[in-house]
């Protein structure tokens, strides 16, 4: 069976979904840099660690 | 439609992170604050109990002073309960010092009732016994007087019968002699006062009596003494008072005290100059 090649019908889609991922990442790196801000370097690590 | 919602929630979980508070700085800063205030609180401990310690030396030293003032006041109490006593005890013979005393008082003004009218009584009789002494002494004179009058006349009488024998005796001889009769008896001269002292001169005298205000002295009116003349009693070289004269017989005189500066007393120098 051949390839079907398929194609967006409209690049605004496509924009938008970048502008989102954007501003995720943007929000995600906020949050981490005021987190570091706040507790430190070491509250990113034991965060992640489970308490004992 | 995800892509909305996704930056709706990146969105929203900026906003939450970007409000959210810095616990971890709160939490340093309280915990800061909690060491200030425990090492002040130890401090304010530390202070506590040294004030602590100062008022119990202090409560000791006041529980001292009030057993010392406690035994004071019980002290003074019994001192007090003891002075009531007395006070009682006092007020009581005060009380009955005060009857005794009105009745001293009262004998006191009987006394001198008695003591007043004795005085008058005695001033009275006084003025009286000077009085009756002036008498005597003039009737004593007058008496005298009459004696030699009387002698005056025997010894003239003695004289006149002697004459008149002599007389009968020439008669009877029948022979007058040309001789004057000469009687035994000699011929008195009639009996006259004493001169009395010039004035101007010194009376001296003793005092003989001495009463209250009155004196009496040993010279009278034979030695020039008149009324109102001023005597100056002397002790020795001392000056004692001055007598003026109120009253005068034959050989005493009465007066009255004045300048006193002691008291007389009997046989004490009486003078009218110093």
């Amino acid at each position: 069976m051949a390839k079907k090649a398929t194609s967006p019908d409209s690049d605004v889609y496509t924009a938008f979904l970048a502008l989102a991922c954007l501003a995720v990442l943007a929000a995600a790196v906020f949050v981490t840099l005021t987190c570091m801000d706040y507790y430190g370097s070491d509250a990113l690590i034991k965060i992640a660690q489970t308490p004992k | 439609m995800l892509s909305v919602f996704s930056l709706l929630l990146a969105g929203m979980v900026v906003t939450f992170v970007g409000n959210t508070n810095n616990y971890k700085q709160w939490y340093e800063e309280e915990k800061n604050l909690t060491t200030i205030l425990q090492a002040e609180l130890t401090t304010k401990d530390e202070q506590y109990n040294v004030q602590v310690k100062k008022i119990d030396e202090i409560k000791q030293q006041e529980n001292q002073e009030l057993q010392s003032l406690r035994a004071d006041k019980n002290q003074l109490a019994s001192d007090l309960r003891k002075a009531e006593r007395l006070a009682q005890q006092y007020q009581g013979q005060a009380e009955s010092w005060k009857g005794v005393m009105t009745g001293f008082e009262q004998s006191v003004r009987n006394l001198q009732a008695s003591l007043s009218q004795t005085q008058t009584q005695l001033d009275h009789a006084r003025t009286q016994g000077v009085k009756d002494q002036k008498e005597l002494n003039q009737i004593t004179a007058d008496l005298y007087e009459k004696i030699v009058q009387l002698q005056s006349l025997e010894a003239e009488r003695r004289r006149l019968l002697e004459q008149k024998k002599e007389l009968e005796n020439r008669v009877t001889t029948g022979g007058l002699s040309a001789k004057e009769i000469i009687p035994v008896t000699p011929l008195n001269r009639t009996a006259s006062p004493a001169t009395t002292a010039p004035a101007g001169t010194d009376v001296k005298g003793l005092v003989v009596e001495v009463q209250q205000n009155l004196i009496t002295l040993s010279v009278g009116s034979a030695d020039g003494v008149k009324e109102n003349m001023v005597f100056h009693i002397t002790r020795g070289d001392r000056f004692l008072c001055d007598v003026v004269v109120t009253n005068v017989d034959i050989n005493r005189c009465a007066g009255v005290l004045d300048l006193i500066q002691q008291s007389p007393q009997v046989g004490d120098t009486a003078s009218t100059e110093l």
